[in-house]
């Protein structure tokens, strides 16, 4: 089974309100969940109170999880996602603040709850993502970073670049679609 | 759909940014589709990957405690039948039993929670501009319900308002002779609403049924603007009674809206009004 399957599964269970489920769902995620938040938010209290709504949505919304629609872990990182978007919005547009995200330093990754060969695997894609992102054109590589660290809509990814929202549509899925290819090819 | 429009759809949605009305139908078809899923699924672990770059953080000491106490406590509120539980937001209405006499009810509100002011007009000086702030149609005038303004999370307050909420509406009991939506029925109604959060809740009781292509639509007076603002529209035909919940946290028109507001309700003919016409079935609520 592999981890997305075995994640799924614990989801299921969480669904059935067994608890231990959620205490290991907890464990893989909440690092990692607390870490992208921080990036948006910027601030460590703040942070803490959105992993906490997201983890008791996740607990509450649970039964809704319909794996074909989404991998699990991407569906917790929408959760959080999305609590962030609002909390952000919450805020006066000043302190919105500077996009830390794009195409940054390599940052070492480790994570205690996952064994060292995943943490590895980890960091061995991330690392391969960040290379591949800098392989695309500009305007690509803008507006993907803009949606994935900042929730932008296209709209509003179009409004902040001042780029037609056509050529935002186009660039997002050419770049996603290079990503894949890229992806792929290094599997090969 | 298209190829090429579900798979520009596939990234939005992968990426959490396409609109939720267009999700909606999106997800219908991905269902059905195993080659989008796998298309999906693929820009999924892409961003999942992104998700992960981010520079480790520690969560403090006692966190999970914290929310296992949250979820224990929405346990129990739903294991002793106490109001609300699930999303409010999607539960737009909340259909309840048929009674009148708003002013009594809002009396005895007043009495359970120190309405300052009781239901008249005029508020204490010294109460925060962000209190809740109860109106009623029954006995024109308005109250501020004075509460901690501790930092809640969005639902929570939610809850708190909707069991106010449910509170006023069943503080009178069910009166012997209640009407049942004859013609004669008084249309009565309420709000209860948090300035700071933008959050409240409209009862209505006795709306009579819409005429066929018209809606009822929720305005909204704020003191910062000479026009009053849409705030929502009364779906469903139900309307003759039901709690409908009021989300103005993402209505841009409120961005920067401060203060008193007052509500009142229009019918309708446009499905998106830009102002209220002059046919007004509740006000002063």
């Amino acid at each position: 089974m592999d981890e997305a399957s075995r994640e799924a599964e614990l989801i299921r269970r969480i669904a059935l309100d067994e608890r231990d489920a959620f205490d290991e769902l907890y464990t893989r995620y909440s690092r990692s969940l607390y870490s992208y938040a921080y990036k948006f938010l910027g601030d460590r209290s703040q942070t803490e109170e959105v992993i906490q709504d997201a983890f008791v949505k996740i607990w509450r919304t649970s039964k809704n999880y319909d794996p074909t629609l989404s991998r699990p872990f991407s569906w917790a990182v929408l959760v959080t996602k999305r609590l962030c978007i609002d909390r952000l919005r919450r805020r006066k547009p000043e302190v919105l603040m500077e996009d830390p995200m794009i195409l940054g330093n390599a940052i070492d990754y480790t994570s205690q709850e996952r064994s060292p060969v995943e943490s590895a695997a980890i960091d061995e894609e991330v690392g391969r993502l960040k290379e591949m992102l800098l392989q695309l054109p500009k305007s690509q590589c803008e507006s993907l970073s803009l949606a994935m660290s900042r929730g932008l809509t296209q709209q509003e990814i179009s409004d902040t670049l001042s780029m037609p929202l056509g050529t935002v549509k186009t660039s997002m899925r050419r770049g996603m679609q290079r990503l894949k290819q890229l992806m792929t090819q290094c599997y090969e | 759909m298209n190829r090429d429009l579900l798979e520009e759809k596939a990234v939005e949605y992968a990426l959490g940014v396409l609109p939720r009305e267009d999700a909606i139908g999106f997800e219908s078809v991905l269902k059905q589709d195993r080659g989008l899923q796998e298309i999906v699924h693929e820009y999924q672990r892409i961003n999942e990957l992104d998700a992960r770059e981010a520079p480790e953080q520690e969560l403090s000491f006692g966190h999970f405690s914290k929310v296992m106490e949250q979820i224990n406590l929405e346990s129990e509120r739903v294991d002793e039948g106490e109001s609300v539980v699930g999303d409010l937001a999607e539960r737009k209405v909340v259909p309840f039993l048929a009674w009148s006499g708003w002013a009594a009810a809002a009396a005895c509100l007043a009495l359970m929670f120190g309405l300052s002011g009781g239901l008249r007009e005029g508020v204490q000086a010294n109460l925060a501009s962000d209190d809740i702030m109860l109106s009623d149609l029954g006995a024109p005038g308005r109250a501020r319900l004075h509460v901690a303004q501790e930092e809640l999370v969005l639902e929570t307050r939610m809850m708190e308002l909707a069991d106010l909420a449910e509170t006023y509406w069943y503080s009178q009991g069910l009166p012997p002779e209640s009407v049942e939506g004859g013609s004669e029925a008084p249309t009565g109604g309420f709000t209860i609403f948090d300035s700071k959060n933008k959050i409240g809740f409209l009862g209505v009781e006795n709306l009579p049924a819409g005429k066929h292509g018209k809606a009822y639509h929720l305005w909204a007076q704020t003191q910062n603007e000479s026009a009053p603002l849409r705030a929502g529209i009364l779906r469903g035909s139900e309307t003759s009674r039901g709690l409908f919940f009021i989300d103005l946290t993402q209505n841009g028109a409120f961005e920067d809206f401060r203060g008193d507001v007052s509500f009142f309700v229009t019918e309708e003919s446009e499905e998106l009004p830009s102002a209220p016409s002059g046919n007004v079935v509740l006000s002063g609520i």
